[in-house]
């Protein structure tokens, strides 16, 4: 099966340079500080933060900052196979360090010297793109709970056929022999990378076109969450009767 | 139910996985699960196999139904739900918050279906005597009728609103 048919559209027929639908939902769960859900396509993803509160052990924490725990769950039913998945599993453990590297530079750590920041990730649909998922529903997760950051952290893939980048890859895409995965986070007012990574074979001299693919990728679904946080922070702010609309 | 899984008496049957991930809890977390895995088998299809002879007396075949509208659904008629009872003092009551399940003194969880059996019986921390058992028992027969024909009718009212839109949104 191509990835790319010869009129220019992908498997599910979208364009090479095309989202996914992306729905996000924030303040969903009452126990936690902060949490959000976010979908895009058919990968659904729900976070929960907690946090900064005191750390739990005294010999992990540090004088100056905060520390960040991640953890990153698959649900036994995400995938089309069922598999029962160990807290330790080494692609979770992965995951989980990644998205903890993405924050540390991210959330304003300094200013909670001491304590700590717990985020919690759950999958409980994966279609590819698991780990850009998490990375953009933690962050909305953060802002809900009110934990200050530099800036958003957004995340997206992409991959290329054929010399075409192709942006956010589903689960055959990106397994798929066809295509390079490289999924990336980036901090959208400064374009700085905050994750990269990839997977398979890819050529130099299109490296930079897939990179940018991603990079554009971003500011998209950032425009999209950016929306969606003033939508709430307006809702929130007239439910308080601070402001009449 | 377990007869409707059943392909080939003694050779093969379908195997059912029910998987709950608890997303918040505020209490009262058995009754909730077992509701949901309620509304989970009534959502389960599952495709039609059509059983034939294979070519030795003993073998069979089975070949699984193409079209995704040809689905059998899992019988509900005495699969049970959770009612857990909680004592507090002399009382007891159903469907404790987070801050009442930390007063509670013993709490019993009944499986009970819809024809009013109790499948089975999960004691807690705590003790209680005969008589209040036997209390709980006939409450929790009558209130495990009451809320499967509530969550049958909000589930076939489910069933007829056709447009989904995404999970939590």
């Amino acid at each position: 099966m191509d990835l790319l048919s010869p009129e220019g559209l992908r498997i599910d027929g979208r364009r090479p340079t095309e989202l996914r639908n992306i729905q996000t939902n924030m303040g969903l769960l009452q126990s936690a500080d902060g949490s959000a859900y976010y979908e895009q396509g058919n990968t659904k993803v729900l976070a929960a933060v907690y946090g900064p509160r005191e750390g739990a052990m005294r010999s992990k924490m540090h004088h100056d900052k905060a520390i960040i725990n991640c953890e990153y769950s698959m649900a036994t039913f995400s995938t089309g196979e069922r598999k029962v998945r160990s807290k330790g599993d080494r692609r979770s453990v992965e995951i989980s360090l990644i998205i903890r590297q993405v924050f540390e530079s991210t959330v304003l750590v300094n200013l909670f010297p001491r304590s700590q920041i717990d985020i919690y990730v759950q999958i409980l649909q994966a279609d590819g793109g698991t780990r850009c998922a998490a990375i953009n529903a933690a962050s909305l997760a953060l802002i809900d709970a009110g934990i200050p950051m530099k800036d958003f952290a957004v995340a997206c893939a992409a991959g290329c056929v054929d010399g075409t980048p192709i942006v956010d890859l589903n689960y055959r895409e990106d397994s798929s022999y066809q295509s390079p995965d490289m999924p990336i986070a980036i901090l959208p007012k400064s374009n700085k990378i905050t994750m990269l990574q990839m997977d398979q074979k890819l050529h130099l001299d299109t490296f930079e076109k897939v990179l940018q693919c991603a990079v554009d990728g971003c500011h998209q679904i950032y425009d999209i969450m950016v929306t969606k946080v003033k939508e709430r922070t307006e809702e929130l702010v007239t439910s308080r009767g601070v402001l009449q609309v | 139910m377990f007869r409707s899984l059943c392909l080939v008496p003694n050779q093969s049957c379908w195997v059912v996985y029910i998987d709950a991930v608890v997303l918040g809890s505020s209490g009262n977390l058995f009754d909730s699960i077992s509701m949901a895995m309620r509304c989970a088998l009534y959502d389960t299809k599952i495709p039609k196999v059509t059983v034939l002879q294979g070519d030795t007396p003993g073998d069979f075949e089975l070949e699984l139904s193409e079209d995704p509208e040809e689905t059998i659904s899992i019988p509900l008629l005495h699969v049970p739900i959770c009612v857990s009872l909680s004592m507090i003092g002399e009382h007891f009551i159903i469907d404790p918050s987070l801050e009442e399940e930390s007063c509670i003194g013993t709490r019993l969880s009944f499986a009970v279906n819809q024809a009013g059996n109790i499948c089975a019986i999960q004691k807690g921390f705590g003790s209680v005597t005969p008589k209040q058992l036997k209390g709980m028992l006939k409450t929790a027969q009558i209130l495990g009728r009451i809320i499967i024909e509530k969550l049958d009718s909000a589930l076939e009212l489910e069933s007829e609103y056709q447009e989904k839109v995404g999970f939590f949104s």
